[in-house]
């Protein structure tokens, strides 16, 4: 009997699911600490590539530019574990909130 | 003698509509009655133990988490454990607290998951979808307190990654107070539900002795009588300073192994409670060299579904020389098939073999890395 109370609450209750693509992105609440595309700041990197070493899925590769080493991450290959922000030693690499990565082209796929 | 001139062979699996995951149960059937039962769980062989020799310790904590999606604090815990111990340095206080944290909260989770499975395969839906809307509750709280949902990447070798704050707290505070609520309702409604105690009293009956002969483990073997918790058994991690009852009932069937699921989701509620009020200060991570000095290691974890054993044999390198999982499915697989045959009184129609199997909590995924040959 119980249960046909519950289903009259969840009949008129609130909707648990939200609508894709958001009509609001406000709508979406994200904690903090939620691991969505990376961002390193170049000026803290170092080039000392433990985050390649480190990297499960191999989704890091370490190329030169001006300034010397710095890794290139490829979101197709990362599965966002943050390891790579926990091994860096000057704590360049940090997570963003941005999740919607999916792409059509691997080229936008790189956070350089 | 039998009604029918002969047995016939029904095979379910390893792909069909009840099934969620590849396992080949090949029923004999007289009439409605299944008389006997071939398991065959070697279908998803995913090669993780030998994948774990090339990679590095690091590395394979990421590996080992994706051993099993729901249980991946048990799997890490479990990884972390055996580190630790051949370094002969375990965990600083406060990040063992913060792992048992984590590990009740991923009970919740999985048993909140199983009984919304349970209910999806005695063809109740509506409970599933209320089921996995508390589950929600859980989850929003892991996806604050670790990072993701599912596959957290919360402990690492040495320690935890994050540190609880007071936000996260409260927060978890607050929904543990809802889900305690709901525990309750759920408690009452599936006792008293007829559809559901149809379907569940006096299913998949196996009895204490057999329980125990054929090494059954986890909140299955509980529901028999055999008080099986490495919780309790062998303490690990914090779990010598959180209190903790070992659930049980002498039921022995489906409905009985429903009941002490949600008793230990309450059991999981009060835990965390405790753990928030007596967190040790300190720091939650050490951090220990890449290189693991040689020897044998074997951790024990009470995952959500039951015994979990890990082993790591090292030679002094920066990786594993052997890696061995053993999963609660891998250990539940005997007491299925058991279950499954009708012996005397005791009758297995076809239409109950999905809830049984569902009753073991099985997770073939996770079980099948070893294949035989020839």
């Amino acid at each position: 009997m119980s249960i046909y109370r519950e289903a009259y609450r969840s009949l008129f209750g609130k909707k648990a699911t939200l609508g894709y693509p958001y009509r609001d992105r406000e709508m979406v609440h994200l904690p903090d600490g939620f691991r969505g595309r990376m961002a390193l700041k170049r000026e803290a990197c170092i080039g000392c590539t433990i985050c390649e070493k480190d990297c499960p899925s191999t989704a890091i590769t370490i190329i030169v530019d001006q300034k010397g080493k710095r890794p290139v991450f490829y979101l197709d290959k990362c599965m966002f574990c943050g390891q790579c922000q926990e091994s860096c030693p000057t704590k360049a690499i940090s997570f963003t909130k941005e999740f919607e990565n999916a792409a059509l082209s691997r080229g936008v796929m790189e956070v350089r | 003698m039998s009604s029918y001139e002969r047995l016939f062979d029904i095979p379910i699996g390893p792909q069909h509509p009840a099934l969620k995951e590849p396992v080949l149960l090949n029923l004999k059937v007289d009439g409605e009655h299944v008389v006997d039962v071939g398991v065959d769980i070697s279908y998803n062989h995913r090669g993780m133990e030998k994948a774990a020799e090339y990679r590095t310790y690091v590395q394979n904590l990421y590996l080992i988490e994706r051993v099993c999606g729901i249980c991946n604090i048990a799997h890490t815990l479990s990884f972390g454990t055996a580190i630790e111990g051949l370094h002969g340095k375990p965990a600083p206080e406060r990040a063992k607290v913060l792992r048992v944290l984590a590990e009740e909260l991923e009970r919740i989770q999985s048993h909140l998951l199983w009984l919304g499975i349970a209910a999806h395969e005695i063809g109740f839906d509506t409970l599933f979808m209320y089921v996995w809307l508390d589950r929600e509750i859980s989850l929003d709280i892991m996806e604050a307190f670790a990072g993701n949902r599912i596959t957290s990447s919360y402990i690492s070798i040495g320690g935890v990654k994050r540190d609880m704050t007071p936000e996260i707290a409260g927060k978890m505070l607050k929904g543990m107070d809802k889900l305690e609520g709901r525990m309750a309702y759920y408690r009452k409604a599936i006792s008293e539900e007829r559809t559901v105690l149809k379907r569940t009293q006096g299913v998949g009956l196996l009895g204490a002795a057999d329980v125990a002969s054929l090494s059954a483990v986890g909140p299955f073997a509980r529901a028999s009588g055999v008080a099986v918790d490495v919780r309790a058994d062998d303490p690990y991690a914090a779990h010598e300073l959180v209190p903790i009852k070992v659930v049980t009932g002498d039921g022995c069937d489906v409905f009985t192994r429903i009941m002490v699921r949600i008793d230990e989701v309450v059991e999981s509620i009060n835990a965390i409670r405790f753990c928030l009020g007596h967190l040790p200060s300190g720091p939650i991570l050490q951090r220990l060299p890449r290189r693991v000095p040689a020897g044998d290691f074997l951790s024990r974890v009470e995952a959500p579904r039951g015994e979990l054993t890990h082993f790591v044999r090292s030679d002094g390198s920066d990786k594993p020389y052997r890696y061995k999982i053993k999963t609660p499915t891998f250990s539940n697989i005997p007491s299925l098939a058991k279950m499954l045959k009708s012996t005397g009184r005791y009758v297995v129609n076809i239409a109950d073999v999905p809830v049984i199997l569902a009753s073991i909590d099985p997770c073939f995924s996770c079980t099948a890395r070893f294949e035989r040959i020839g």
